[in-house]
């Protein structure tokens, strides 16, 4: 025992000088087996983590006496958690060499695991001395610095925000942190007063590029989370030439092919849309300006229509429904509307919405049948009733809870004015096919309000021009198709007939 | 001993020691073989795609979540097979009717290889009148003059291209991407994609008239290698739809059903055995023909459509007829049939004879078509289905602007050669945008001189439509995964609604 106690000093001695010198010797460029070697940090990190916090529970649960033997292999486990912990911080030294990380995060991350390792030799000295008093105290100690350095290794790979980004309000308030601010949404109001670089240029940046080129971990020597960064530039010279963006290496990095070993953001990292790149170039096309306005500088029809866009960002195509956080139907919900005659599916495969038919149209829909179709009432988007008959004493009125509907065919059916009082719950509605059913003026005053209403088919029923029109009235934008006009039938045939080969 | 104990006896004796090895070896190399062929066997009830799709392999047609929102439902494909001419429908060339009669100057004939063409070939001009039609002023001759009143519902494709210039070749590229035999076809692709709508007709249906099949022959509405319970199903338009339909005397439906179960059973069990996943195609298939036994006659009688439709579509119950089929495709695409496929043949105007002539027979195809599909698009139209129904039109290639001169001599009748640079098609319905023209040709119209579309692109198009992504439609066979554009196909987004 006392054999490996020196050993595991003598190593300790033999590496801290190394880490003694640290900072200072970033200067000088490190070998790339060096760099290599460093890249092995965040692989060999997890193992003293692991080896630690077992070694601390193992010794916690040896306090019952269900699993008091445990007590006997604390000293291994730990051993093996200092052992790997000495790997983890050479590894981790001649990471930072490579300049990437800095600030005063690394240097506590730094210091605080050496004193992670310090903490775990002692304990392992006194738990072979047999001094359990300090000796659990010490354990524990052990345990607190090992994840204060761990979560300051986290803060450095993914920034100092990762981890409480997406943490509750509720939650926030217990530990103390400003609530979370909604930042979606225009992040200009008025293109008159922006700045280019603080309002257009500057949001891109921090959304696409800051993470990894920041006061703590500066990729490349770059920082571009202000503008002296932009102004400084990395290792690699200048980020932009003003006035030429094609001779600009941030221009350039981003334009590269997707598989570039050079290509910016890399692999992994989301890239910039094309939207961003046009903005970026022309930033830099106009001088690459800190301080000036947009309305300062010269803007093509292009860029003018993606900075309208930032203010208003356009209508999206697709109806609200679509993305709305409703439930999808289990394979079993699926299955169970299939035994009951209907064809469901969802509609698409990031769309959990389903598409309902009943294309068995000889045998009439039951009351048992209307029951399992209602259970998804709030899954179903589009609901293909054509032709479609219900068994004596049932009528339409379940119509009323398919509040999602954006597509109905109802027509070739029995239902009545009355019972399209139902649709006025379907205010996504785009689609009804109405044709062939009893339905007049007064069952049409339904649609009135539906906004989304795009199409409408009305051949075949009791409507009249007035209600075709006071429909149209109320929602121009609405394409209402009756009888198609009729092909007019030529009557000279001028064709010769020949019989063709058979 | 009674009868059973010796039933057990003379069984047990057939089990010799040589048996028992046989079937102990056998068993381990059907496990090895499992194993490694990526153990069918556990897989056999439900497997996930590429896109993490789960299929049901034992109902192989359950319709399934498209890639992504999609615009159409179906398709209706209505193939003019033999390739009418362009010239003489929708590509009004006035310049060409300048240089009629005149030698093809032979820039144009460099290098160029043609099924029929010798020599030196007159030019010839449009042999009938065009005018143009609609709020969108589009072209199209008088040979159409139903089709000319739906000319705002629909979109030109002036420059398609393609690879092939004999039929059988451009039939399989258009319908199969691929001119060799044994790809499946477009709508063996959309079906294994989508599924079908409706589990008691086929999701893939053939119709055929014009009096023969398509030069391709069967294999255009073929599976592939895909499993076929994916392939087209050919109704015949004329008789019974489905031959063999009516259960032959003395066979009550209750018989029937009992047998097919007894039958599916018994492949049920095989197919647990060996996990072929063409057993279930063969269970399905028995299912499927038992349903069809009700679901086709009541589909496919078309006698019970009053008297305007047929009057609109120029139908005649009993006639074969690609009327009869236009009527035919309206009613199944109500029925929820996912891809419905259309053959009219008879489109070859060479010349060679008075039957196909640009001048004879041709006049007929065009009178064939022309009133049963424009009933065909105002019919989906004011039924409220031409919003979700793709419906594409074409040939497998164009027609020259030389008059064919079949071994160097001037033909009896006028007629064009094939043409593989420059066609035209159209699409309606099914997000595509309406009365549009997308593409050019130069003025002549032996070349597409802008936004030219290729057969793959199209195919991309019609897959993009129905929400299918046609890069991640495919299906792993011999060592790669294949699809149905192969490696090529750009959408074409101009005329995407």
């Amino acid at each position: 025992m006392k054999k490996l106690s020196l050993i595991l000093l003598t190593t300790l001695i033999a590496v801290l000088p190394a880490f003694a010198q640290s900072i200072p010797a970033i200067q000088q460029k490190p070998s790339d087996l060096a760099l290599f070697l460093g890249r092995f940090h965040p692989l060999i990190v997890h193992l003293p983590i692991g080896f630690i916090l077992l070694a601390f529970l193992m010794e916690a649960c040896s306090r019952f006496p269900k699993f008091k033997h445990l007590g006997s292999s604390v000293s291994f486990v730990l051993f093996l958690g200092i052992l790997s912990a000495i790997g983890a911080a050479v590894c981790g030294y001649l990471l930072s060499l490579s300049g990437e990380y800095q600030g005063s995060t690394l240097d506590w991350h730094l210091w605080l695991g050496l004193g992670t390792i310090l903490l775990a030799v002692a304990a392992w000295i006194l738990k072979s001395r047999q001094i359990p008093k300090i000796y659990f105290s010490v354990l524990l100690g052990t345990v607190v610095c090992l994840s204060f350095t761990g979560h300051l290794g986290g803060n450095l790979t993914h920034g100092s925000d990762y981890l409480v980004k997406y943490m509750p309000n509720p939650m926030r308030k217990v530990v103390g942190l400003p609530p979370k601010v909604n930042d979606e949404g225009p992040v200009i109001t008025n293109l008159e007063e922006a700045v280019i670089f603080d309002n257009v240029i500057k949001p891109i940046t921090d959304a696409k590029c800051e993470s990894c080129h920041n006061p703590e971990k500066t990729k490349g020597d770059l920082r571009l989370d202000s503008k002296e960064g932009f102004q400084k530039g990395g290792e690699n010279g200048p980020v932009f030439t003003a006035g030429q963006p094609a001779e600009s290496e941030l221009i350039k990095r981003i334009k590269l092919p997707q598989d570039h070993d050079d290509v910016m953001p890399p692999e992994g990292k989301k890239p910039l849309s094309k939207e961003e790149i046009q903005l970026l170039e022309w930033w830099i096309e106009n001088e690459a300006s800190f301080d000036k306005k947009i309305t300062e500088v010269k803007t093509s029809p292009e860029v003018q229509e993606i900075l309208d866009a930032l203010v208003n960002p356009p209508q999206k195509a697709v109806n609200p429904v679509f993305t709305m956080d409703i439930d999808a139907a289990t394979e079993d919900d699926l299955q169970n509307l299939r035994k009951n005659g209907f064809s469901a599916a969802p509609i698409a495969s990031d769309i959990p919405l389903l598409q309902v038919s009943y294309l068995n149209t000889s045998a009439p829909l039951s009351a048992q049948q209307l029951k399992v179709l209602s259970n998804h009432s709030d899954q179903i988007v589009w609901l293909n009733l054509s032709k479609v008959r219900l068994e004596e004493k049932l009528d339409y009125g379940f119509l009323k809870d398919f509040e999602h509907l954006t597509e109905l065919h109802i027509d070739h059916t029995a239902i009545t004015d009355e019972e399209l009082k139902a649709l006025k719950n379907m205010k996504w509605l785009e689609y009804i096919n109405l044709y062939g059913t009893e339905v007049s003026d007064k069952g049409l005053a339904n649609l009135h309000p539906l906004k989304h209403l795009k199409t409408a088919y009305l051949w075949q029923t009791n409507a009249t021009p007035t209600g075709i029109s006071t429909l149209q009235e109320k929602l121009p934008e609405l394409q209402i198709h009756t009888e198609a006009p009729s092909l007019i039938l030529v009557s000279a045939d001028t064709t010769e007939e020949v019989t063709t080969k058979n | 001993m009674n009868l059973l104990e010796e039933i057990a006896y003379r069984k047990a004796e057939l089990n010799t020691r040589r048996h028992f090895l046989k079937k102990c070896l056998s068993g381990m190399g059907t496990m090895a073989l499992g194993a490694l062929a990526g153990s069918s066997l556990s897989s056999c009830e439900r497997t996930a795609d590429a896109l993490g799709q789960l299929r049901d392999s034992a109902n192989p047609m359950n319709p399934l979540p498209a890639h992504f929102l999609p615009k159409a439902k179906r398709v209706i494909y209505l193939h003019m097979a033999g390739a009418p001419s362009q010239l003489e429908l929708f590509d009004y060339k006035p310049e060409l009717q300048k240089l009629h009669g005149l030698d093809c100057p032979p820039s144009l004939l460099e290098g160029k290889k043609f099924a029929f063409i010798q020599g030196t070939p007159q030019m010839l001009g449009p042999q009938y009148n065009f005018k143009r039609y609609g709020d969108c002023g589009a072209y199209v001759s008088d040979r159409l003059p139903h089709f000319s009143q739906c000319v705002d519902d629909v979109a030109f494709l002036k420059a398609m291209h393609t690879d092939e210039f004999n039929h059988a070749p451009a039939q399989l590229l258009m319908q199969t991407g691929s001119a060799r035999l044994g790809k499946p076809s477009m709508g063996s692709w959309v079906t294994y994609g989508l599924g079908s709508e409706n589990q008691d007709l086929p999701g893939f249906v053939v119709l055929v008239s014009g009096g023969t099949t398509p030069s391709a022959g069967k294999s255009i509405w073929g599976s592939g290698f895909l499993p076929t319970v994916y392939q087209g199903v050919q109704c015949r338009s004329k008789g019974d739809p489905v031959l063999y339909l009516s259960d032959p005397k003395g066979m009550s439906r209750e018989l029937r059903k009992k047998s097919i179960e007894a039958i599916n059973n018994i492949n049920r069990k095989q197919f647990e055995e060996v996990g072929d996943p063409e057993i279930m195609t063969r269970i399905a298939q028995y299912e499927m023909a038992y349903k069809m036994q009700m679901s086709v006659p009541e589909t496919m009688d078309i006698n019970d459509e009053p008297e305007y439709i047929h009057k609109m579509y120029g139908t005649e119950p009993g006639k074969a007829s690609f009327a009869n089929n236009c009527l035919l495709a309206r009613r199944l695409a109500e029925k929820g049939v996912r891809f419905i496929q259309l053959y009219h043949w008879g489109w070859d105007a060479h010349g060679a004879a008075k039957s196909e002539a640009i001048n004879h027979g041709f006049k007929n195809r065009c009178k064939e078509v022309d009133q049963p599909m424009s009933a065909l698009l105002k019919d989906l139209k004011q039924r409220g289905l031409l919003d979700d129904t793709l419906v594409v039109w074409g040939g497998e290639f164009g027609r020259t602007p030389m008059r064919e001169n079949r071994g160097g001599k001037e033909m009896k009748f006028i007629g064009r050669d094939h043409h593989l640079e420059a066609f035209t098609m159209w699409m309606a319905g099914g997000g595509i945008k309406p009365g549009i023209t997308y593409g050019e040709t130069d003025e002549i119209g032996y070349y597409g001189i802008k936004d030219r579309v290729h057969v793959h692109d199209l195919q991309a198009t019609i897959l993009h439509q129905l929400g299918l992504n046609h890069e991640q439609l495919t299906y792993h066979f011999q060592g790669r995964d294949f699809r149905l554009t192969d490696v090529h196909g750009n959408i074409v987004e101009k005329i995407l609604a």
